[in-house]
């Protein structure tokens, strides 16, 4: 047996979980990882530092990420079963940690560079590059203003700002999860859960704070404000036995 | 116990932190193997503060260890005293017996082989609190050794704290490498200028020196496989903690840590401690003595709880 540092651990050793694991199970795993290394955990400040406890969550999410999409992960097993085919050759740790904090599926990325001595493009995983904000100007001059009319008179009336008012508004302003996602960078699977307010499956509240906000800006709504009253629901939840 | 019994087990119970409940551990569990007739032994191996006697509601014995150690035509067994408990026997801790917390390392030895003798089931050993050599010394001659611990930072920390010494003192007792030695001396000190943060980091660090100590040691580490109870539990977020616990476990330290379970904080318990009496020694079937008779169960079965 080898010693395995978390850098050259694969997507599943980092999440602690078999390479049959299914998707509950991916779940689960990553639900522990939140609750270990999210800010102030009582499992891990005296074992990390703030930073330290962050990079390992970064890590452990892309982890999450690509294995929980099925497409993605069955894209990872292949490039998984293809490197253990070779003769394993390490690639330079330092760096892939670096990639990892960039975007998404660094792993992939690295490897493939280092195999084929190429520029890392053309990888099917990467994140698409920015796209334009695709705000729907759809309606005619007149209807938007009365609906707009309409949307700032319901946005008044809102008392706390909770999942269900961030897709209303979204609705009204006629933007999908797909835009919003393309917007924000969030993962739509996020933005479902964040509307849901289903709590379990979010990312640490540091996380889902900055999410909050990030789609209140979009939404033009005020974002402190909706962070603030959300994270109050999510803390609420968190609070049930 | 007329027969002899070959097969048994040394549990240790530790913690690091003091007040956590391990003496409540180690007489429930005294309590639940004995009622499984399992003849048992509780030693009371904190050395200096000692009170299990107390748990088990007896009043303070007039022979303790301190006798065994002090007196050499003494065996172990002449310090036994009875419980409440048919089938369960208790070796009381030395009271207030200045030194005896720091017996000379013959005496240890001699203390050590003597609970290896006892003719029981199981020993149960509860120890102090802090990391002393001699406490971390009776965790690792255990066969299964339980980490008590509340959801709280400083007894978290002091468990971490317990199982690294633990798990350098085992290195250490295996390595006979004068070089070696003195590198996992320097990497317990957490600022060391040799770079090593984790167990892992030390083994990296050893494979330079030599390849085959740094195998003989990643081997122990994953041996190490310490049990951890959370104790006084008030909230689901304190479960997860344990499961967050063995998680960083597995990554800081490279070792896997089974969580045997936990124990609400329900007013059963400091009833029976009141009481003076272990909450599973009557028929009680409240949350608690529940969780405690898992806790057994999963211990001596290598099992543990798993997330929901």
């Amino acid at each position: 047996m080898v010693t395995k540092s978390v850098k050259s651990q694969d997507y599943y050793e980092m999440l602690g979980i078999s390479r049959s694991a299914n998707q509950e199970d991916i779940r689960k795993a990553y639900e522990i990882c939140k609750h270990t290394y999210q800010d102030d955990s009582l499992a891990t400040y005296s074992l990390y530092s703030e930073d330290e406890n962050r990079q390992l969550f970064i890590l452990i999410t892309e982890a999450y990420e690509i294995l929980i999409d099925p497409s993605s992960r069955k894209e990872y097993d292949s490039y998984l079963s293809r490197k253990e085919g070779r003769t394993r050759e390490t690639t330079g740790e330092g760096e892939r940690m670096v990639a990892s904090m960039i975007g998404v599926n660094s792993q992939m990325r690295e490897e493939s560079r280092a195999a084929s001595n190429e520029p890392p493009t053309g990888d099917k995983l990467a994140p698409t590059p920015a796209i334009e904000a695709k705000v729907k100007p759809a309606q005619a001059p007149e209807l938007a203003k009365e609906s707009a009319a309409r949307v700032e008179n319901f946005i008044e009336s809102v008392e706390e700002f909770t999942g269900q008012v961030l897709k209303k508004v979204r609705e009204f302003r006629g933007i999908s999860l797909e835009d919003l996602a393309d917007i924000t960078k969030i993962r739509k699977a996020y933005l479902v859960y964040l509307e849901e307010e289903n709590f379990k499956f979010l990312p640490a509240p540091v996380y889902i704070k900055g999410f909050v906000a990030n789609v209140a800006t979009t939404l033009e709504l005020p974002a402190k404000q909706v962070a603030d009253d959300y994270m109050q629901r999510y803390n609420a939840g968190q609070e049930e036995i | 116990m007329g027969q002899l019994i070959n097969k048994k087990d040394i549990i240790a119970i530790g913690g690091g932190k003091g007040g956590v409940g391990k003496s409540f551990l180690a007489s429930n569990l005294g309590v639940i193997l004995a009622k499984n007739n399992n003849p048992s032994v509780l030693v009371d191996a904190d050395l200096g503060g000692a009170n299990l006697h107390t748990c088990l509601g007896i009043p303070t014995p007039t022979v303790t260890l301190s006798d065994f150690v002090n007196d050499s035509s003494l065996k172990l067994e002449d310090v036994l005293v009875r419980t409440p408990e048919k089938n369960l026997m208790l070796i009381s801790g030395a009271q207030d017996f200045l030194g005896i917390a720091n017996p000379k390392y013959s005496q240890k030895i001699k203390l050590l082989r003597s609970i290896q003798a006892l003719n029981a089931s199981y020993i149960i050993l509860d120890l102090g609190a802090g990391t002393s050599l001699n406490t971390l010394d009776f965790f690792l001659i255990a066969d299964k050794g339980v980490l008590v611990i509340i959801p709280e930072p400083t007894s978290i920390e002091n468990a971490y704290r317990f199982i690294k010494s633990a798990l350098y003192r085992k290195l250490k007792l295996l390595s006979t490498d004068v070089k070696v030695k003195e590198v996992i001396e320097k990497a317990m000190t957490k600022k060391n200028d040799l770079g090593i943060g984790t167990p892992l980091d030390l083994i990296d660090y050893i494979a330079k020196i030599d390849k085959d100590v740094s195998e003989l040691l990643f081997d122990a580490l994953n041996k190490f496989r310490p049990r951890i109870v959370l104790n006084q539990v008030r909230t689901v977020q304190d479960i997860r903690t344990g499961f967050a616990m063995q998680n960083a476990c597995q990554r800081y330290f490279g070792i896997k840590v089974d969580f045997l379970g936990y124990i609400e904080n329900d007013e059963q318990v400091w009833q029976s401690i009141r009481k003076r009496q272990p909450i599973t020694q009557n028929g009680n079937y409240s949350k608690s003595a529940r969780s405690l008779r898992t806790i057994a169960y999963n211990l001596l079965n290598d099992l543990e709880i798993r997330p929901e």
